[in-house]
């Protein structure tokens, strides 16, 4: 997988490839897990303010490079492949952070604590010798 | 048929037992109102919840996000009272002031859904007016829809008091029946083994039914198109998308909370005919020649019987969730903390 498509100069001034690369940044950082669904290319039109076909653009060189699979009735969807993390577990990290921000948690304090829980899931059962 | 028929009652019934006052002590939807109140205080009062709302604040150097929000608040802060103020009117009016004993009342049980609707309509314009100008600085962020910022358990909470309302309606509908071309509001109760005409109390028919399911119809449509409007309209700026999330998010569970009211205000008051015409025992068959009783039941009589004690914790929690949704009328920046931003706001710079 090549960081960039193959462009032209001329395209380095492209909206649509700002695009490729806001959502390319969004899937290889584990924003978007694998297999969860983009924005439509509507809303990505609507959020930054351009027209759905320089949207749509965008989505094509994504889905050039495999970063994501558009099927017609599921939508374009981040390939397993490029994902980071799978769709469920961004989706509940995202619910977590949402209380956490919500009850005004600190970010460190959340982090750590997640870390330890999992460290002391992942240790080893005790032997009753020890 | 002869004479007169008159329903069978116990007299001095209610002195002895309590538990019949406390029905009708509770059928008045003030005392709910009161008991509400007392319940949603003790809610905003608690540190659990006052705790949320310190943090849930809009930090005052969230420019343009006060005036982007603070009228959807108080919208639904008035669309609660409103369906509050208007469910009361139409009760204390229709019930005290006016002598509506012969006529089919049947925009009833339709009052709250119908209120809650235009208050969630007039919303849905605030968010496609006022609340979807053009970024200030366009963000890119994940998929957005209807159900993005809801709650979950609210909405599922909607889901089931909407379908229990539909459910609720359709059933006594088709167990309601009329007298000649007349309105569909009567439970036709026959006196078995005996050729006597049958018992017809009022009854939740369709004449009161089809308002209802209109409404409700009006309602779902107008509260996935403010939900999706209200997802779905872009973010002003990368460091205020936790800030805007937040405001979404409230301004969602605001609009599931008048849903889930509106269906329960309307299904209490269902439950309640429901129950009332299911009660009917038997009938005293008055002639010449003295008095005869004889008894009649509804097979489902004591499902009804059920709803109808289950009326008054519907219309208590329906009035606690409008209570709740009322506190957005003191929406407003709080005098500390920067703005934050977000990792999906650091991502797309």
């Amino acid at each position: 997988m090549s960081p960039n498509p193959r462009l032209s100069p001329a395209d380095e001034t492209n909206p649509a490839l700002d695009i490729y690369r806001q959502l390319r940044g969004l899937i290889v950082s584990g924003q978007l897990g694998a297999g969860e669904r983009l924005p439509t290319v509507r809303q990505t039109a609507s959020d930054l303010g351009v027209a759905p076909g320089t949207a749509a653009r965008a989505y094509k060189m994504l889905e050039g490079e495999g970063l994501v699979v558009s099927r017609t009735a599921a939508g374009t969807r981040v390939a397993e492949s490029a994902g980071v993390l799978p769709a469920s577990v961004i989706r509940r990290i995202r619910e977590l952070v949402d209380e956490a921000g919500a009850v005004d948690a600190d970010p460190d304090d959340v982090v750590d604590v997640l870390r330890t829980i999992w460290q002391t899931r992942s240790a080893p059962e005790p032997t009753p010798d020890a | 048929m002869p004479a007169n028929t008159a329903f069978l009652t116990a007299p001095g019934r209610w002195l002895s037992d309590p538990v019949p006052l406390l029905g009708a002590f509770l059928s008045m939807p003030w005392v709910s109102l009161i008991l509400a109140t007392i319940i949603a205080v003790g809610i905003v009062t608690s540190p659990r919840w006052r705790a949320r709302g310190e943090g849930a604040r809009v930090p005052s150097t969230a420019s343009g996000i006060v005036a982007r929000y603070a009228p959807e608040h108080r919208t639904l802060g008035v669309a609660a009272i409103a369906v509050i103020a208007v469910f009361l009117a139409e009760n204390l009016i229709t019930g005290y002031a006016l002598n509506l004993s012969d006529v089919v009342s049947w925009w009833r049980y339709a009052t709250p859904v119908f209120t809650a609707s235009v208050g969630i309509g007039v919303l849905l314009v605030l968010i496609a007016t006022r609340g979807s100008s053009r970024p200030e600085h366009p963000v890119l962020s994940s998929r957005r829809t209807w159900l993005t910022f809801s709650p979950r358990l609210g909405s599922m909470g909607a889901v089931a008091a909407v379908l229990a309302l539909i459910a609720t309606t359709v059933a006594a509908g088709m167990a309601s029946s009329r007298i000649g071309d007349g309105p569909y509001v009567y439970l036709e109760l026959t006196v078995p083994n005996e050729a006597i005409d049958p018992v017809r109390p009022w009854f939740y028919g369709w004449a009161y039914g089809i308002p209802v399911l209109i409404c409700t119809a009006a309602l779902v449509a107008v509260t996935a198109a403010a939900l999706h409007a209200n997802a779905a309209r872009a973010f002003l700026r990368p460091e205020s998308v936790a800030v805007e999330q937040r405001e979404r998010r409230d301004i969602a569970t605001g609009i599931t909370r008048i849903v889930v009211s509106a269906a329960l205000l309307a299904l209490a008051g269902a439950w309640r005919l429901i129950a009332e015409a299911g009660s009917v025992g038997g009938l005293t068959v008055e002639g010449d020649g003295g008095s005869e009783s004889y008894e009649v039941f509804w097979r489902y009589g004591e499902i009804a019987a059920v709803g109808g004690w289950l009326a008054p914790a519907l219309e208590i929690t329906a009035f606690v969730l409008l209570l709740l949704v009322t506190a957005q009328l003191g929406y407003g920046p709080r005098s500390d903390a920067p703005v934050e931003s977000t990792a999906d706001a650091e991502a797309v710079r």
